[in-house]
């Protein structure tokens, strides 16, 4: 392996010395990028890149103990906000806020990223999700275009292609991390290769042969078959990107291989290990854009003391005072998780910055009130990414703020050039970039 | 909806009129006079401003807008009742009439050009059975791992909710690797069949040390005794968590009692697939009573269920006789593998299916063994497992390949490449026996498929395997390109086997086999069976259906029939009733929400299965013998067996498999409408919605598809202390005009069905926790302490949409069956909806009388509904 220094010198940009570079580059985002004898401009051009983390918890955040009182930046801290004392300073928190038109109770989970509305109806077809988007203008730089993860029960993602379908989740920590940094066999990147050969050459006869069914059609079965060819288009451009990426070395870790989490109930430790392995690819670069759902639905985490009921019942609390307060454990459990995650990606430095001040980290639930399954008034907080924080933004509870707009404003922090997400009206009112 | 591209084509044709202004629809007059107060652009109540609205008839929103205006008219909703002055009724006829021809005309001029249905794939459900049967093996999982299917009009087969994207590609590509994996036959000879009887207690394991891991702790734990038949073995006593020991007199069986890790717990590590394949799975047992010190013989029939829980796999469930031993036998699809690892595992479990919960069951001191309250427990004398069990070598995936070639041991001098192997799973690293084949089962032998004449078996094969695929005739030309790709793997050094694999991967993806294709216009024959095998057994024709499709027969009214009737009453026929009921009754949501364990304490997974089965079992009664569409709401039989009987408060059924039960007039039961699948589905956990029941009742029962809500109607915030009843709480959202207009509609059929819970059993009072009240007891308690009481009486008398007020259930039940025809025509829009995948449109309301007018004579039976509408030109068309 070449060290990757030469190269560095010359001030293109990250992309043109990935293709240069081949074999040889062993981390697409280093430290040692932006070496100190490097100018000005390279130093402008080997800034940090800048990510996006999205993560759902989709049984409802009680929003008696998340929203604070007062609106601005004197907020008075609530019960599950002081579990993130930490981060006051890095995070915004959000009340008031929904996504337009988002209904359907828990099918709303769905529409988390996407804000496709409608989704109790039953002829509902979602839309593509925030993550996708960004996938989309800024993923071709590493070699996940982003990951799809998750924990608990179910198996399902947040993340949903242009044509509404869900992108199937990483459920398992062991596979992830063998994707993350194991690097394959030679045998096995001999055979990856010819799998993928196998691929294309399997992908040119289907478009041979719907080409022949395309004479005469009608329009609606045209529409049809022009997704067919879309699909088999789009599964073409991936492989080729795999391809570029089959012979360079996956980065090196020190972290250890973690422990399988097959137990569903187990939502905390899988919830852990899920985040530890969201900040090591992000440290890695390996990806810029992850979803994360955190589904408890079907759990009933033991692991939390005190916790013996599955978190979907309890979640209809009918207001009983035993099983909010057993409820409670198990949100303020998740909180914790997040506040490791997020201290953990303070304490990486990238560039002279924290690697939270470059990532974006949107956390939150698609029912304001999972007892009456209602999809307004949303919890919602974002933490780091570069944005002026420490603030409580409060809207209307009656009239509720379009959260997209925060979906608008997340966008063009990554410097993607779009003014329009879904349902949006502009970028989100109140929040600055830093 | 993608209601895309229905413009275009549609001005070619000249009949229907494609649009008019507002100010130029005949409707105008009408509208002035009689709407407008309330639909104009000041008011425009419901969103609705008749000034403005146009004529557009390829726009389908619109279209599907006046279809209402019409539906509203025509049923006397519109104008409102409340109105004095009322439209004459020539004049509504009028209007009714003139926006029925302008909208038949514009369906009918679309669906001439295009077909009703149009281009889709498959549905995940269609591709895992077709796939099944195109490669023989009817226990291949592939469903799971495709995306979710989108849904319309209430079924996951219209082309608009089935979209195509290459995360749908790359499933599916997955997927068929993984079955065209699992169809190789990796050995050349068939794997010895061998039977393995152990008891649960035999100190099987580590050398004869100890037995099956959870009994010494079952024992220890006092949830599991020594039994001598119906006495307590007072000599079985654990010694430490992992054995037992037994003095004389030797047990006869162990006793279980079920705890709350029940599906967790019983976890077999002697019962072992070393080769996946189907095997059979014995047990010998029966069901004794525990009466918190001693055995008793019990009245109550037991059973056992067999699963590889932590896998979610679930092979079935079987009864056991109380208190003398029965022999019990199912077959079980198990793949090789399984076994420890840290934590949890994926052993095979059993799982005591006839016995609630206990908890509390152990207390210092008080000199037992056995739990300290009542409690049901099964008998356990021997389980058995014997297999692999295959009536065939190679097996039939191999033959659907590979047809009659063999299958060789391959070494060095075979002369030919080595083709990749089949992949197998790790074996149990500590298996007794030991895995024969290693455990990474690499001490079986290698093989190749042989053949003399590579190119012309290739295309031999591949036209045998495309004419199925493809559900039509195939020619050399259509396989040439997979002959192609089979030889430009040969000549790049690859074996025969892999290079055939890659064509049938094609196949397999390719857009004539995922996409159903069909041609605008009168079915050919081959359309015509693709559309009958894909209605009824969600799958490719078989041989005999193609053969009919061949010959051009089956385009015989009579061939179509006789075809029909087989596939109906073949075991295969069973998949229509699951799918179908899983989405017209919703059965496939069953899991959705689970009833709180403290106000519903007697719930248990079993229940929920024999709920499911109670419903399939109901609908295929009906199919079978042809019973009126009334007894979808009303039948004086039920299905059912012993636990559901129980569930119920009917004596008498005595064991776990369903059959057919005589009502006694007044029963509550009887109908779909008050089984407790349909009762569960249509609750929301812990509470009922006379809501959602309600616009179940009107959408699956009555055909009348709810208007959604609008956004801001808000949410009923349930509590269950007691305090409030659901329908106070609705009463309040009903005083609003707005809101009231559509409850008005559905919520009445709600109301009654509040005598129902969310686990489907009668009330009279509301179940209430926390608050104030009396804890109360229930006898099949097993010392549980029971923490809710009664709260609140149900009230559960409604009114009809059209103001006819009823008492109760029973009253409503009768009014919905003296108007048969109404279940009938709402019955046949689903399966029309079904069975070609697309909705009833305006014009197709005709053809659906049509074919209820030919089944009025035998009382609108289930399955002449069925075999008419396979008759009528819906099907028949495009």
């Amino acid at each position: 392996m070449n060290a990757p220094t030469p190269i560095l010198r010359s001030a293109l940009p990250r992309r043109t010395l990935l293709k240069a570079a081949g074999v040889a580059l062993a981390l697409p985002w280093l430290n040692a990028m932006c070496p100190a004898l490097a100018s000005a401009a390279d130093q402008a051009a080997a800034q940090p890149p800048r990510r996006f983390v999205g993560i759902l918890t989709n049984q409802g955040i009680m929003p008696d103990f998340f929203v604070p009182k007062q609106a601005g930046k004197d907020y008075e801290s609530t019960p599950y906000l002081d579990l993130l004392k930490d981060h006051r300073a890095q995070m915004t928190v959000f009340s008031g806020v929904s996504l337009p038109g988002v209904d359907g109770g828990h099918a709303s989970e769905r529409c988390f990223l996407t804000a496709a509305p409608g989704a109790s109806r039953a002829s509902f077809r979602n839309t593509v999700s925030l993550d996708q988007v960004m996938a989309e203008r800024i993923g071709g730089d590493t070699r996940f275009s982003s990951l799809v993860l998750m924990a608990g029960s179910e198996n399902s993602s947040i993340s949903y292609t242009r044509s509404g379908a869900m992108i199937p989740p990483i459920r398992s920590p062991v596979q992830l991390y063998q994707r993350l940094f194991i690097e394959d066999t030679p045998e096995a990147k001999i055979a990856a290769r010819e799998r993928l050969k196998q691929d294309r050459s399997l992908l040119d006869s289907l478009r041979m042969r719907s080409k022949a069914l395309e004479s005469g059609l009608g329009a609606d079965d045209k529409h049809m078959l022009d997704q067919y060819f879309t699909a088999i288009r789009d599964l073409e451009q991936r492989l080729a990107a795999a391809e570029n990426w089959v012979d360079r070395p996956k980065p090196k870790t020190e972290a250890k291989k973690p422990e399988e989490v097959n137990d569903h109930n187990k939502l905390i430790t899988h919830s852990k290990v899920m985040y530890a392995l969201t900040r090591l690819a992000l440290e890695t670069d390996s990806t810029r854009v992850v979803s994360f759902m955190v589904n408890p639905t079907s759990t009933t985490p033991r692991e939390i003391g005190g916790v013996n009921s599955n978190v979907h019942e309890m979640s209809h609390h009918g207001n009983r005072e035993n099983v909010v307060a057993e409820l409670r454990k198990v949100e303020e459990a998740q909180f914790r998780e997040l506040n490791t995650f997020l201290s953990g990606l303070h304490s990486v430095q990238q560039g002279g910055a924290t690697l939270l001040d470059r990532t974006a980290v949107l956390y939150g639930t698609n029912m304001g009130s999972a007892n009456s399954h209602a999809n307004d008034n949303l919890p919602v907080l974002l933490a780091g990414g570069g944005f002026k924080h420490g603030q409580h933004l409060a809207f209307d509870r009656n009239a509720n703020y379009p959260l997209t707009n925060l979906h608008v404003s997340l966008l063009q922090r990554l410097g993607i050039p779009l003014d329009r997400f879904a349902s949006s009206t502009g970028t989100m009112s109140g929040l600055e970039m830093a | 909806m993608s209601l895309v591209p229905r413009l275009a084509l549609i001005t070619l044709i000249t009949s229907p009129v494609v649009t008019l202004s507002a100010a130029d629809l005949p409707e105008a007059a009408f509208f002035k006079n009689h709407c407008y107060e309330c639909h104009d652009a000041d008011v425009h109540k419901a969103g609705l401003d008749l000034t403005a609205l146009k004529w557009n008839a390829q726009d389908a929103d619109n279209q599907a807008l006046w279809v209402k205006i019409h539906d509203r008219v025509r049923d006397g909703e519109m104008p409102p009742a409340k109105k004095k002055e009322r439209p004459e009724s020539a004049a509504v006829m009028a209007l009714t009439a003139g926006l029925a021809k302008r909208l038949i005309a514009a369906d009918v001029a679309e669906q001439k050009a295009h077909g009703r249905t149009p281009l889709r794939r498959l549905s995940r459900v269609e591709f895992e059975w077709s796939v099944r049967d195109l490669l023989g093996m009817p226990a291949l999982s592939l469903k799971d791992s495709l995306p979710e299917d989108g849904k319309s009009h209430g079924f996951d087969r219209l082309a608009h909710a089935l979209d195509f994207s290459s995360i749908h590609l790359e499933a599916y590509l997955a997927a068929v690797d993984k079955a065209l994996d699992a169809a190789l036959c990796p050995l050349t000879e068939k794997p010895p069949q061998s039977k393995h009887r152990y008891r649960l207690w035999d100190l099987s394991r580590h050398g004869g040390k100890e037995c099956e891991g959870f009994v010494g702790l079952s024992v220890e734990s006092r949830i599991g005794i020594g039994l001598i038949g119906l006495k307590q073995d007072e000599t079985f006593v654990a010694p430490n968590a992992h054995s037992v020991r037994d003095d004389e007199p030797y047990a006869t069986a162990l006793g279980l009692f079920r705890n709350e890790d029940a599906d967790y717990r019983c976890s077999l590590t002697n019962i072992k697939a070393f080769y996946t394949g189907f095997y059979k799975l014995r047990a010998s047992g029966y069901s004794f009573h525990w009466d918190g010190k001693q055995v008793q013989p019990t009245e109550r029939g037991g059973a056992l269920s067999w699963g590889i829980y932590s896998k979610n796999i679930h092979y079935g469930t079987v009864g056991l006789p109380p208190n003398k031993a029965g022999e019990t036998e199912i077959t079980a699809w198990i793949e090789r593998g399984g076994g420890m690892t840290h934590g949890t595992d994926d052993n095979l479990r059993i799982v005591l299916s006839s016995c609630e919960n206990i908890r509390d069951f152990a207390s210092k001191g008080d000199g037992l063994k056995g739990p300290k309250v009542p409690a049901p427990g099964i008998a356990v004398e021997w389980l058995e497992i014997e297999g692999p069990i295959f009536d065939q070598w190679p097996p039939a995936g191999h033959h659907a390949l590979f047809g009659d070639l063999p299958v060789k041991e391959w070494s060095k001098e075979s002369g030919v490449p080595l083709p990749t192997q089949q992949t197998w799973p790790q074996g149990n690293p500590g298996s007794f026996p030991k895995d024969p084949y290693g455990e990474r089962g690499d001490k079986r032998q290698k093989v190749y498929v042989a053949t003399a004449a590579p190119l012309a078996d290739a295309e031999r094969l591949l036209l045998t395997f495309a004419r199925r695929a493809f559900r039509r005739p195939v020619s050399a030309g259509d396989v040439s390109s997979y002959v192609a790709m089979v030889k430009a793997r040969l000549d790049a050094g690859a074996a025969f086997q892999d290079a055939m694999l890659s064509a049938y991967r094609g196949i397999l993806t390719a857009p004539e086999f995922l996409l159903l294709r069909e041609t605008p216009g009168k079915f050919s024959a081959h359309m015509l069976a693709a559309r009958l095998a894909t209605f009824l057994w969600n799958s490719v024709p078989d041989d005999a259906l193609s053969a009919a499709a061949d010959k051009g027969d089956l385009l015989k009214s009579d061939v179509l029939r006789a075809h029909s009737e087989r596939l109906l009453t073949d075991a295969k026929g069973q998949r229509f009733v699951e799918n179908f009921l899983g989405q017209w009754l919703s059965l496939r949501e069953i899991n959705a929400t689970q009833p709180d364990k403290k106000l519903y304490p007697e719930f248990m997974p079993w229940l929920q299965e024999a709920m499911v089965l109670e419903s399939h079992a109901f609908f295929a009664e009906l199919v079978k013998s042809d019973l009126p569409i009334t007894n979808v709401v009303k039948s004086d039989f039920a299905m059912l067996n012993e636990p559901l009987a129980r569930h119920y408060g009917i004596d008498g059924v005595k064991g776990w498999d369903m059959r057919k039960v005589p009502l006694p007039a007044g029963s509550k039961r009887g109908g779909v409408l008050t089984q407790a699948a349909v009762l569960k589905v249509t609750a929301a956990g812990t509470t009922t919605s006379p809501v959602k029941r309600g616009a179940f009742v009107m959408e699956r029962i009555l055909g009348i598809v709810p208007s959604p809500p609008p956004a801001d109607a808000g949410a009923i915030e349930p509590d269950v202390r007691g305090a409030t009843t659901v329908r106070e709480q609705l009463e309040k959202h009903r005083r609003n005009d707005t809101c009231n207009s559509c409850h008005v509609k559905m919520d009445g059929y709600g109301f009654a069905l509040e005598s129902y819970d969310v686990t489907g059993e009668w009330r009279d009072k509301y179940r209430a926790v926390g608050g104030k009240g009396p804890d109360q007891e229930r006898k099949i308690f097993n010392g549980h302490r029971i923490n809710y009481h009664y709260e609140l009486p149900v009230d559960c008398a409604g009114v009809m949409p059209d103001g006819r007020p009823f008492a109760d259930v029973d009253a409503l039940r009768a009014l919905l069956i003296a108007e048969p025809d109404k279940l009938a025509r709402a019955f046949v829009g689903h399966l029309v909806t079904y069975a070609t995948g697309a909705e009833v449109s305006f014009a197709d309301r005709a053809a659906v009388d049509a074919i209820i007018a030919k089944a009025k004579a035998k009382g609108y039976g289930v399955r002449t509904l069925i075999l008419e509408t396979i008759q009528s030109d819906l099907f028949r068309t495009k």
